[in-house]
């Protein structure tokens, strides 16, 4: 009895020993909503981010490097029980052979270029300078450059009427008469039009909220979240979340939380859905970009 | 016996073995989801051990149950350790970071669920009815992940890991009632009590285990004796069937069983079964046994599906993989199984401690002893009787067969020292053994002891008055013969034994006085001793006193039973004269005065019938007992219808 029982002990420490692998786990999916999070703005106090995004919707990315971008924007705004619209329309060709550095070394652009005549919808862009500012971090202060001129129509009330108008699911013309070389003329394609709405749950530190939309096909479809800097009111777009245009998130709550409140006096979520075209050509490349945005600015609850 | 992997339906998920519940199983019955109360057929110690593995994309093997039972009388307390009751799932939540260096991180999230430890308590409150609960310990774990900015003097992203924990009890109850031996009923709760949890907050509170309070309902029949068909039903719509049977084989069993399981959450309508196989003798057992699914168990699932439906057992879901489960059980009896019965005892003799070599040789009781087992037994039965004996006092063993019934004798001693001066009730305790030094069953009952002088009536048994008081009769009769000395000295030989006689009953009976026994008392025979001292007694107490003065001195006597006589017995003494027929003239010319016996040569030997209560002179009692005997022994043939009866003292 004895050594039975001394070679059962030994026997069940064996299995305890051998036996002690964790089952494997179920894998749960979320079959709805798949979300990306990219952080945009590395610094709000470097205008860089927020060159141009206020009024255009578009966030600029020299990083990109794109040689030649064509943006078209249906651009909605609305804050409190305001909705006003833009439309808005850009061409930009620059010279990737000559970059503009910031004093301390930051690659912020390259120098535009102009190469001939824009058209969209038959009406002529306009040449306009493109600016951008950004923090010098030697010195810590904003400074503005010029990068060059770019082609642009910008329909907004009450200023700078250039009379065109961006419609929503039907197309762009875009023609190009360059100084060398044959004219060309495409057709860009426009989405269809957003209207969002954004809803709150808590506050401070426990701050939900839920965004929803009219959903649409299948395709290129981001929420840019972005803070409106107190004092200078300048809109930082500080996260990119990629999602399915689908009519519905739920942003996760850390995004929101934890922004400080002292920095930022409001949200400006911005529902883009959008048709975006790259033509590869070496160093030639295009980028086409035709979106449809409704951006939200909320007062922080 | 049966070892069986048993999923009961949706509720409850029992990896250790069913043993059914008739009586042909000495193992543990450990199961507290079917039966809280869970009363055990378990004698004594009990330990199982599961051991199995979870077939998913590999193979994952485990521990999954270590169990210690015990039962005290009545009471049944098991203890067990399950590390391998454990379910996780792993939630991609489908938001993924995008780094500065374009490297993406998705978050996810990670739900365990576990139940660590169980104990149970179950009571037989009679042979149909016992009842108990159960307290099983659970632990929970959400683990999610989520994005968090940090801002500083830039701005990052950091995924945060955020674990929030639920520990906490259920307890239910339950109850078996076995209409008969072949039926078993049981009802339990699912979930009763829950107690012990964490506020968990809104999205975790929906994860947590379901614990919606339900029923379970069981019912096992046994149609034959080897075969057990079970069926569970829950209220909550979920349901198990299935069967058990068991051959035997050498000196252990073979058992196999087969169970089919409905669970409403769990496609397709048979959701799955699960076979066993088993061995099992009175030492130990062992199943192998097995889940097996008839879905598909696909490693990925729908989160949304899992979020709306929750978790209701954690071993047994939509979510779970087939497994194999090797089920260890050893028990240890401390406590001696019982394998005979005893069912009663008769007592067919009183005791009558002057008879003391008569209960050698014939049994004071009968018993009934029943063989419980199927297998024959030797068996040991012994008795003490109070104020009699000071030990056990084994009688004959014997061999009883299977399933049966037999009488078995109980012989008793008693010693030369026990002295009773009167008739009393006594107790006398009747033991069975069949192995070691517990008996398996043991009963006690009155028995009467009479008296030393109490006698049976039976005239046989007036040798042992005779026997007893020997010494006394020696010295007497020495003491009678020493003063006629100088006339023995001068007799032939073959004439002393007569004369011997005669001298010592002329002697005696100048102070005896015949007396009967005391009215209403039962019999009653004076030790020679007795007699001599008061001085008379009745012919029982004559002639047991003559003949044992005779014995005393080498003098062959025997006693003769006149029985019937108009219901009135009597008994007188013939002795032995030694003489041959030849030399009856010696003594007397009248042959019908004596009466021939042979001895043991087979050479006759003249014997003389003496009336011991005849106390003028021995002629006249020789006489008196010749006239009887000639009458009622020869002419009436007494001694052919066995209405006269000699009976020898030795």
């Amino acid at each position: 009895m004895k050594h039975f029982t001394k070679y059962l002990i030994l026997f069940i420490i064996l299995l305890m020993i051998n036996g002690c692998d964790k089952p494997a786990p179920t894998e749960l999916v979320q079959e709805e909503d798949p979300l990306e999070i990219e952080l945009i703005t590395k610094d709000t106090e470097d205008e860089l981010y927020s060159s141009g995004y206020d009024s255009t919707g578009v966030v600029y990315n020299p990083s990109r490097g794109f040689a030649n971008i064509i943006t078209v924007s249906g651009i909605k705004t609305s804050y409190r029980n305001s909705t006003f619209s833009t439309s808005h329309a850009q061409a930009i060709f620059f010279d990737k052979s000559s970059q503009v550095l910031s004093p301390d070394g930051r690659l912020i652009g390259f120098h535009t270029r102009i190469l001939g005549n824009v058209d969209f919808n038959t009406k002529s862009a306009k040449l306009r300078e493109f600016r951008i500012w950004f923090k010098d971090r030697i010195t810590g202060n904003i400074k503005d450059t010029l990068l060059g001129f770019r082609h642009i129509l910008h329909h907004k009330p009450l200023n700078q009427d250039d009379n065109f108008n961006f419609r929503y699911n039907s197309s762009v013309s875009f023609d190009f008469d360059p100084v060398i070389g044959n004219p060309v003329h495409f057709n860009i394609p426009t989405p269809s039009e957003i209207n969002g709405l954004i809803r709150f749950e808590g506050q401070g530190n426990n701050l939900a909220g839920s965004i929803s939309w009219n959903a649409g096909a299948p395709g290129h479809f981001e929420i840019i979240i972005g803070g409106s800097h107190r004092g200078n009111h300048k809109v930082f777009p500080l996260y990119r979340l990629k999602t399915r245009d689908d009519g519905r998130l739920e942003i996760p709550k850390g995004l929101l939380n934890h922004i400080p409140l002292n920095r930022f006096e409001r949200f400006v979520f911005s529902i883009i859905r959008k048709n975006e075209f790259h033509i590869e050509n070496n160093d030639n490349d295009l980028f086409i970009l035709s979106q449809s945005i409704h951006s939200l600015v909320v007062d922080i609850p | 016996m049966i070892f069986k992997m048993n999923i009961f339906a949706q509720s409850s998920f029992e990896l250790t073995g069913n043993q059914g519940f008739n009586n042909e199983s000495s193992s543990l019955l450990n199961s507290f989801e079917i039966n809280p109360s869970n009363f055990s057929l378990l004698k004594d110690w009990g330990l199982t051990l599961s051991y199995g593995s979870e077939f998913s994309d590999e193979i994952n093997s485990n521990i999954y149950l270590l169990s210690l039972s015990k039962r005290f009388s009545n009471h049944f307390l098991s203890l067990r350790y399950t590390p391998g009751y454990q379910k996780d799932f792993l939630f991609s939540t489908g938001e993924s970071i995008i780094f500065e260096d374009s490297t993406i991180q998705t978050l996810n999230s990670q739900f365990s669920y576990k139940e660590l430890f169980g104990s149970g308590y179950s009571y037989k409150l009679s042979d149909k009815f016992s009842t108990g609960f159960s307290l099983r310990y659970f632990t929970e774990e959400f683990t999610i992940e989520s994005v968090r900015p940090i801002f500083g003097d830039s701005v990052d992203i950091i995924i945060e890991s955020e674990a929030e924990k639920n520990n906490f009890w259920k307890a239910d109850i339950g109850i078996n009632y076995f209409p008969s031996e072949r039926i078993l009923l049981s009802v339990s709760s699912i979930n009763l009590f829950t107690f012990g949890e964490t506020n968990l907050s809104a999205e975790n509170e929906q994860l947590s285990l379901k614990k919606d309070k339900a029923a379970q309902l069981g019912i096992s029949y046994l149609p034959i004796k080897k075969l057990e068909l079970n069926l569970i039903y829950e209220t909550t719509n979920s349901f198990q069937s299935g069967f058990n049977t068991y051959f035997d084989i050498g000196s252990g069993k073979l058992g196999a069983g087969l169970t089919a399981f409905h669970d409403k959450f769990q496609t397709p309508f048979i959701a799955g079964i699960i076979p066993a196989l088993s061995y099992s003798n009175n030492l130990f057992g062992v199943t192998l046994s097995g889940v097996k699914y008839f879905s598909d168990r696909k490693e990925i699932q729908s989160f949304s599906e899992f979020s709306q439906d929750g978790l209701t057992n954690i071993l047994n879901n939509r979510y779970s993989f087939d497994k194999a489960v090797l089920t260890l059980t050893f028990t240890l009896n401390t406590i001696k199984v019982q394998s005979v019965e005893l069912a009663d005892v008769e007592i067919i003799n009183e005791i009558y401690p002057t008879l003391s070599e008569l209960y050698l040789d014939s049994p004071f009781a009968i018993g009934k002893v029943i063989n419980l087992t199927e297998e024959s037994v030797l068996v040991k039965p012994y008795s003490r009787i109070e104020g009699i004996n000071s030990d056990n006092i084994q009688s004959p063993e014997i061999i009883i067969s299977g399933n049966d019934t037999v009488e078995v004798h109980f012989f008793t001693l008693i010693p030369e020292s026990v002295s009773k001066s009167k008739t009393e009730i006594s107790y006398a305790d009747f033991y069975v053994s069949v192995s070691g030094d517990e008996p398996d069953d043991q009963l006690q009952k009155a028995v009467l002891v009479n008296g030393n002088n109490s006698w049976d009536g039976n005239v046989s048994n007036l040798k042992y008055f005779i026997k007893k008081d020997l010494n006394f009769s020696l010295n007497y009769s020495k003491e009678i013969l020493s003063n006629y000395k100088t006339q023995l000295d001068t007799l032939p030989n073959n004439l002393s034994d007569f004369y011997k006689t005669k001298i010592i009953f002329n002697s005696l009976i100048k102070n005896l006085v015949y007396t009967s026994d005391p009215r209403a008392s039962s019999e009653y025979v004076q030790f020679p001793g007795e007699t001599v001292n008061l001085k008379g007694g009745d012919c029982d107490d004559l002639s047991v006193l003559f003949s044992s003065l005779l014995e005393s001195v080498g003098i062959e006597t025997a006693l003769v039973d006149y029985k019937a006589a108009e219901g009135i017995r009597h008994v007188n003494v013939l002795t032995n004269t030694k003489l041959k027929p030849e030399e009856a003239n010696l003594i007397t010319e009248n042959d019908t005065r004596y009466f021939l016996r042979k001895n043991e040569n087979g050479e006759d030997e003249i014997w003389i019938p003496v009336e011991t209560t005849s106390l003028n002179n021995f002629d006249d009692a020789w006489n008196t007992g010749v006239e009887k005997f000639n009458d009622e022994a020869l002419q009436k043939l007494g001694l052919a219808t066995r209405e006269v009866e000699i009976i020898d003292i030795y």
